[in-house]
C-alpha cells in the first residue's frame, strides 16, 4: 500500500458517520449531542495518545516503550483514592467533575515538571536511567494504591473503580471544553519544534552535528508529552496497551520515519480502535463494560503477540 | 586553521586527554593514528562540540568554538561518527536530505535537492537511491553516511574510523573521495585511521598520539619512519618506500 491513510481516512469518517448517526432519528438531538460529546472526547484521546507515544519512543530510541512507562497512569488512580481520603466521596471533588479534572491534571503536570527538572533537564542522565526512575515511580504509585485500598469501606472503594475504569460517557461538556484547549495550547507549543522531529531519530551527534538543540528541543517534547498523557489519562483512565498498539501498527503499515506522516496515521488508528470499541460497548455490549477495559484487553493481546515475535528472532 | 590549546578531558580518575596543544592547518588531510585508547576519538568529538573539555580551548578560524551559535557551527564543522547503526526506515536519499538541516531548516529548496543528486551521483550510490539504509551493506551504508555530512557543505570535515569494517576497495573508495574533498573543493578533512598505509599514502599530515598527548605531528614523508612508528604503537616496523608510495609492514617481524 502506497499511502496508508488512503483506506484509513474513509475507515474513520466511515466509522465516525455510524457512531453518529446509528439506531436514531435525525430529530434526536440530545442523543446526537451527547455522541458528538464522546466523538470529541475519542478524538482529544487519540491525538494525544499519538503524539505521545510516537514521539516518546523517537527519544527513547526504543519502539516498544511508551510514557505509561512514566508511572503517569498509576499517579492519576492514587490521586483519586488520595482525593477520596482527604475529601470523602461526598465531597465536592466527586460531585464536580470539572474540579476533579482541574486537580488531577494540575497534579499530574506538577508531576510533569518535577520530572522535567529532576530528571530530563540535566544533561548527564541518560534516557534508560530515566526511564528505570519512571518504571521505580510507576510501582510505588501502585502499591500505594493498593495499600492505600485496604484502608477505605467498600462504598468509597466503588468511587476508586470508577477514577481507575473512568468511562468517557460520563465526561462533562465543561470538561471536554477545558481538555479541548489544552490541547490546543500544547500543540500550538509543540509545533514549533515540527521540522526537527525526524532529525531527533538520529541521536544525539548527528541532531548536534546538524545544528539542533538536542537536548532543549528533548526537554521540551518531554515536557508537552507528559502534560498530553495527563489529559488523556484524566479523560479516560490509565490505558497502558493502547500506546503500545497504537504505535506498533502505525510502523506496520507506515513506510517512512516522517513523523509528519506517522503522526497523523497514528491518530487514524487510535481513532479506529477507540470509536470501534466504545460502538461495541454501546450496541453489542449494552454499556457493561468500560472503554478502557476492552481497549486495553486488545492492547494487551496485542503486546503479547509483540513480545512473542521479537522473541522468536 | 583549527587551534587547540592546553586541552585536557578526564573522566572520573582517567585523564584521556593530556595537555593537547596543536594546530591544525587549513585545506589539508590530516591523518589521527595511534594505538586504542591514545583519545584520538575524544579529541574530536571535544573538537565536534559532542564533548566538553575539562580545561582549554579549541578555535576554529579565530573563534573559539563554544562561541558560534550552533546554527553557524553546524554549517561550519561537519562529524562522521564511528558506529552508523541506525533501525530506522530511512530511505538512503532521505538519510542524505538531512545533512542539509543547517541550510533549509526543514524545506528543502531545488539548490538543496541539486547538491544532494550531485553527491549521490559522486559517490555512486544512484543504484541504491531508494534502498532502506537498513538493507545495504556496510560499505554502501558508510558511503551514504559519508555523503550525508558532505551535503552539509562544511569547510571542516571530522571522520572517526570512516574505514571501520570495510574491505579494501571500498576503503580506498573513501580514501580517494576525502582527497577529492581536500583537492577540488578545498575542505579540510580530519580523519582517525587505523590502517597506518592508508594515513601514510593519502594524508597530508599525520598526527600521532599515545597516552593522552601527542606524540608526533608533520607530513607523511617525515612521520614515516620506523623508530617513530614503533615508539608509537610498541611493535616492529619496517618502512619500504620508493618514489610515490609509502608501505609500512608490520604483520610480522
Amino acid at each position: 500500500m502506497k499511502n496508508p491513510l488512503v483506506f484509513l481516512f474513509p475507515t474513520v469518517v466511515l466509522l465516525l458517520l455510524l457512531f453518529v448517526f446509528f439506531d436514531v432519528p435525525l430529530t434526536n438531538m440530545f442523543i446526537l449531542t451527547s455522541r458528538l460529546q464522546r466523538v470529541l472526547a475519542l478524538v482529544l484521546i487519540s491525538a494525544a495518545i499519538a503524539y505521545a507515544t510516537l514521539v516518546f519512543q523517537t527519544i527513547a530510541n526504543n519502539k516498544i516503550l511508551t510514557p505509561s512507562l512514566m508511572g503517569y497512569e498509576h499517579l492519576f488512580v492514587l490521586l483519586q483514592l488520595a482525593l477520596l481520603i482527604l475529601f470523602g466521596g461526598n465531597s465536592q471533588f466527586f460531585q464536580s467533575k470539572v474540579l476533579s479534572f482541574l486537580l488531577s491534571t494540575a497534579v499530574m503536570i506538577l508531576y510533569s515538571f518535577v520530572l522535567y527538572f529532576g530528571l530530563f533537564r540535566s544533561r548527564k542522565k541518560q534516557i534508560y536511567y530515566i526511564l528505570l526512575i519512571g518504571l521505580v515511580l510507576g510501582v510505588f504509585f501502585n502499591t500505594s494504591t493498593q495499600f492505600l485500598q485496604m484502608t477505605i469501606d467498600p462504598n468509597n472503594f466503588a468511587y476508586v473503580q470508577n477514577a481507575m475504569f473512568s468511562s468517557i460517557g460520563r465526561i462533562s461538556l465543561e470538561t471536554l471544553m477545558l481538555a479541548s484547549f489544552l490541547m490546543v495550547l500544547v500543540f500550538i507549543y509543540l509545533a514549533r519544534y515540527r521540522n526537527v522531529l525526524d532529525i531527533l531519530s538520529l541521536g544525539r551527534s548527528y541532531a548536534l552535528g546538524l545544528g539542533v538543540e538536542y537536548d532543549k528541543v528533548v526537554q521540551k517534547q518531554l515536557l508537552g508529552i507528559s502534560i498530553l498523557v495527563s489529559i488523556s489519562t484524566a479523560l479516560i483512565g490509565p490505558i497502558t496497551f493502547v500506546g503500545i498498539f497504537v504505535s506498533g501498527i502505525t510502523y506496520q503499515i507506515s513506510k517512512t520515519e516522517k513523523h509528519r506522516i506517522n503522526l497523523i496515521i497514528a491518530f487514524a488508528v487510535c481513532m479506529i480502535l477507540m470509536i470501534s470499541a466504545q460502538f461495541l460497548i454501546e450496541h453489542a455490549l449494552n454499556y457493561k463494560h468500560n472503554l478502557s477495559v476492552l481497549i486495553n484487553l486488545l492492547g494487551g493481546l496485542y503486546f503479547l503477540i509483540l513480545i512473542l515475535k521479537l522473541l522468536r528472532k | 586553521m583549527i587551534e587547540i590549546n592546553a586541552l585536557n578531558k578526564t573522566y572520573g580518575q582517567r585523564t584521556i586527554l593530556k595537555d593537547i596543544n596543536l594546530k591544525i592547518p587549513k585545506g589539508k588531510l590530516i591523518s589521527l593514528i595511534g594505538p586504542n585508547g591514545a583519545g584520538k576519538s575524544t579529541l574530536l568529538a571535544i573538537i565536534a562540540r559532542l564533548e566538553k573539555a575539562n580545561r582549554g580551548t579549541v578555535t576554529i578560524d579565530g573563534k573559539e568554538i563554544m562561541r558560534y551559535t550552533l546554527t553557524d557551527f553546524s554549517t561550519k564543522l561537519g562529524f562522521l561518527k564511528q558506529h552508523n547503526n541506525f533501525e530506522l526506515k530511512l530511505r538512503v536519499t532521505e538519510l542524505i536530505a538531512f545533512g542539509r538541516f543547517p541550510h533549509s531548516h526543514g524545506r528543502l529548496q531545488d539548490t538543496d535537492f541539486e547538491i544532494i543528486d550531485q553527491t549521490i551521483e559522486q559517490m555512486n550510490l544512484s543504484s541504491i537511491r531508494n534502498a532502506f539504509i537498513d538493507e545495504i551493506s556496510g560499505g554502501e551504508r558508510q558511503r551514504v553516511f559519508l555523503a550525508m555530512v558532505m551535503v552539509q557543505d562544511t569547510d571542516y570535515i571530522l571522520l572517526d574510523e570512516p574505514l571501520n569494517n570495510l574491505d579494501m576497495r571500498h576503503a580506498v573508495e573513501i580514501m580517494q573521495v576525502a582527497r577529492r574533498l581536500v583537492n577540488e573543493y578545498n575542505k579540510t578533512v580530519i580523519m582517525v585511521v587505523h590502517d597506518i598505509n592508508f594515513a601514510a599514502n593519502y594524508a597530508d599530515v599525520i598526527i600521532g598520539m599515545k597516552g593522552g598527548e601527542i606524540s608526533f605531528m608533520d607530513t607523511a614523508h617525515i612521520m614515516m619512519r620506523e623508530d617513530i612508528l614503533q615508539t608509537l604503537f610498541d611493535i616492529e616496523f619496517k618502512v619500504m618506500r620508493d618514489d610515490t608510495h609509502i608501505i609500512c609492514n608490520y604483520y610480522n617481524l
